[in-house]
């Protein structure tokens, strides 16, 4: 059976609810060393106030100074041990790490062990209380009061020492008792939700990975532009050849077995810009004058982390549902800023078109669904998608996900880059922000 | 004998020129007299010049080229293209309606073409074998509304349109001639009537609670009477009060 540290603080949900400023101690396991100093340090100086409220009362009927010192000497020791010995005991057992079954009965022992002792100082209280302070209090209250005071009766004793023992037992360990034997069961069950938790997000990651791995050209898309090539080989070689270009350009950037990284679920925003750009040159030749589209992403946001095929969804549906269906065509926009929402900073990646708008009423869209499961998936909360019409004709679609401030990010991405890409000069380059490309 | 005629639907130019271009060559007697680029004009043409054949691109702006076919006369004979056989036209390979695969194989509209030219000029095929074609290829293309097929709700306040996630939206109440949708923080109008939407939301998630009101299960926050007896429901995080009618009061039964 798994074991835990005695030494480390436990798992937040094996205990509940120490919010108090005096339960600190029940974070760490019952009867370890870190356990039993945290609660002797509260214990302690509580018993103690109470032997010194005590003496201080007794001293006060007397009208003597010095019984209350001697009392204080006394009491505090006897009620100190009260509190301490049964779990100092039972802590030095646990630290033996006995198998669980003798821990436990050796434990039970540790805490009896504790109340004897308990009992053993309480009786060393009373015959000191019966050698200094009886004598005393017989000579204020000469008489048969004083005679009554020192012979109880036996029954009487008997319930006032069953009522120590019970106190005794209740401070000396008893109550952790029952926090001592659920303990194993909560960090089984701790250990449990842990592991569940560690392969939800196992399972998560591979999906992501597997959505990534999947990712596909869209086929109406890869087969309109090789229909396009097709007519304009011999007619238009030149426009048949840029359309090949933009086409390879985009198949490159957007299908990840196309690439080192296999298989990765990072990427840049450069990286999916490059998608979104290359899949907008393709379009851009078969659609020509119907199609116009900029990029304007300031270059420091460029190196940032942004998942990857999400972009390109919204991209796709711009054309689709927006441009397409527009006689006179329409404009593409690409926009990144950083925004300040509430007290984080996020990256909001848009993506503007001029095209026939929304159409009200309920719809399908599973494309935009599965970029909303993405977002999801990857910062819960904190990755939205957001559509909204414009007042001006229309839709911009807005991802926003939490910004990471550049500097440890970008040495990153810089060193994936230089891992991915032929040095400088082989490649084309990336655009710079702002680009107009119509 | 007067020369067939024919409409050229196809909203990429190059491709356009291209198909054309082999129709020239292989079937030089057909005569062209329309080319369109978008759905609107192919209709105007369809309908207005009743042409023998008609080429109609199942994608294209304004109108797709089913819609296009539905309105064809009975004496046009329609071959559809199409990138991707996504509707699979290809099932009716045989049937009343020919398809060319893009981009279109010389030899594949060789055999196309032979086989229209058999059929031009008899109303071979009856109208209504091609209505239950298109019937059949519409239904699989179109989204029509089933159960829990609704994943965006379209709306917009004032002259704002928003589109929100289905899973975002709290509740629907019906007021007047609109639909009030309602999430968190936000809220929009759609002219879609309760019914409808019942028809397309999934109903484990979205519960009807009243004549005039849909509301989101789980948002559910707690159930109150008013002074008049009557059951008012509130949602999570708003403050709208919404009725709760004695038809659907079953719901709130306790366990």
């Amino acid at each position: 059976m798994a074991r835990y540290s005695l030494d480390e603080p436990l798992p937040s949900d094996v205990f509940a609810g120490v919010a108090s400023p005096f339960g600190g101690y029940r974070g760490y396991a019952t009867f370890s060393w870190p356990w039993f100093w945290r609660r002797t340090a509260v214990f302690a100086p509580f018993v103690t106030a109470i032997a010194v409220f005590q003496a201080a009362v007794l001293s006060a009927q007397l009208g003597d100074a010095r019984i209350g010192m001697l009392c204080v000497l006394v009491g505090v020791p006897i009620w100190v041990s009260f509190v301490i010995s049964g779990p100092a005991l039972a802590s030095f057992v646990r630290h033996l790490r006995l198998p669980l079954g003798r821990e436990r009965t050796a434990v039970v022992g540790a805490i009896f062990v504790g109340v004897l002792i308990s009992c053993g100082g309480q009786y060393l209280a009373s015959v000191f209380s019966r050698a200094e302070v009886s004598p005393r209090f017989s000579a204020l209250f000469s008489g048969p009061a004083g005679q009554k005071f020192r012979e109880t009766a036996p029954v009487v004793v008997a319930i006032v020492w069953g009522c120590d023992i019970a106190l005794f037992f209740l401070l000396g360990g008893g109550l952790a008792l029952r926090t001592y034997f659920r303990e194993q069961r909560s960090w089984e069950n701790a250990q449990h939700a842990l592991e569940v938790e560690r392969l939800r997000r196992q399972k998560n990651e591979a999906d992501l990975r597997l959505t990534v791995l999947q990712a596909q050209v869209e086929p109406h898309f890869l087969f309109n532009t090789l229909a396009s090539i097709h007519s304009l080989i011999r007619t238009e070689p030149a426009r048949a050849e840029a359309t090949i270009e933009a086409l390879a350009d985009h198949l490159r950037a957007s299908m990840p077995r196309f690439r080192a990284e296999v298989g990765s679920t990072h990427s840049t925003l450069a990286q999916q810009i490059e998608v979104c750009t290359s899949y907008l040159a393709v379009m851009k030749v078969r659609m020509a004058h119907r199609l116009r589209y900029s990029v304007e992403v300031p270059e420091t946001l460029r190196s940032h982390e942004f998942p990857p095929l999400i972009l390109i969804s919204l991209v796709e549906n711009a054309i689709k549902h927006g441009v397409e269906p527009s006689p006179t065509g329409g404009n593409v926009v690409l926009s990144a800023a950083v925004a300040v929402h509430g007290d984080s900073r996020q990256l909001a990646v848009s993506v503007t078109d001029d095209g026939v708008g929304l159409r009200p009423g309920p719809s399908g869209g599973l494309g935009l669904n599965n970029v909303r499961e993405q977002l999801a998936a990857r910062f819960g909360l904190n990755g939205t998608l957001v559509i909204r019409g414009r007042t001006v004709g229309g839709v911009t679609a807005t991802i926003r996900v939490p910004y990471e401030e550049q500097g440890a990010l970008s040495d990153r991405a810089a060193t994936e880059r230089l891992a991915r890409e032929p040095p400088a000069g082989a490649s084309e380059g990336t655009p710079s922000g702002g680009e107009e490309m119509a | 004998m007067t020369r067939p005629q024919a409409v050229i639907a196809e909203d990429e130019e190059a491709q356009r020129r291209k198909l054309v271009e082999l129709l020239g060559e292989i079937w030089p007697e057909l005569e062209i007299v329309a080319q369109c680029e978008d759905g609107l004009s192919a209709l105007e043409s369809v309908t207005s010049l009743q042409p023998a054949v008609a080429y109609l691109d199942i994608r294209m702006p304004g109108l797709t080229g089913l819609e296009i076919a539905r309105a064809a006369g009975p004496g046009t004979h329609v071959v559809f293209t199409t990138a991707y056989d996504e509707y699979a036209v290809s099932a009716f390979d045989h049937g009343a309606i020919d398809y060319l695969l893009k981009p279109i194989k010389r030899e594949r509209l060789e055999q196309s073409v032979a086989r229209l030219k058999q059929r031009v000029g008899s109303h071979s095929v009856n109208s209504t074998t091609i209505g239950a074609v298109l019937d059949a290829l519409q239904g699989r293309m179109a989204s029509r509304p089933t159960l829990g097929s609704i994943r965006w709700i379209t709306g917009s306040l004032g002259n704002i349109t928003k589109m929100f996630g289905i899973d975002e939206v709290l509740f629907f109440q019906a007021q007047d001639k609109h639909v009030r949708v309602v999430t968190l923080d936000d809220e929009v109008q759609i002219r879609t009537p309760l019914r409808e939407l019942l028809a397309a939301l999934d109903p484990e998630a979205f519960w009807r609670i009243h004549r005039s009101v849909i509301v989101r299960a789980a948002a559910i926050h707690r159930i109150e009477l008013d002074v008049e007896g009557k059951l008012q429901l509130r949602v999570k995080g708003r403050t709208d009060l919404l009725p709760v009618s004695s038809a659907y009061q079953y719901r709130f039964k306790p366990m």
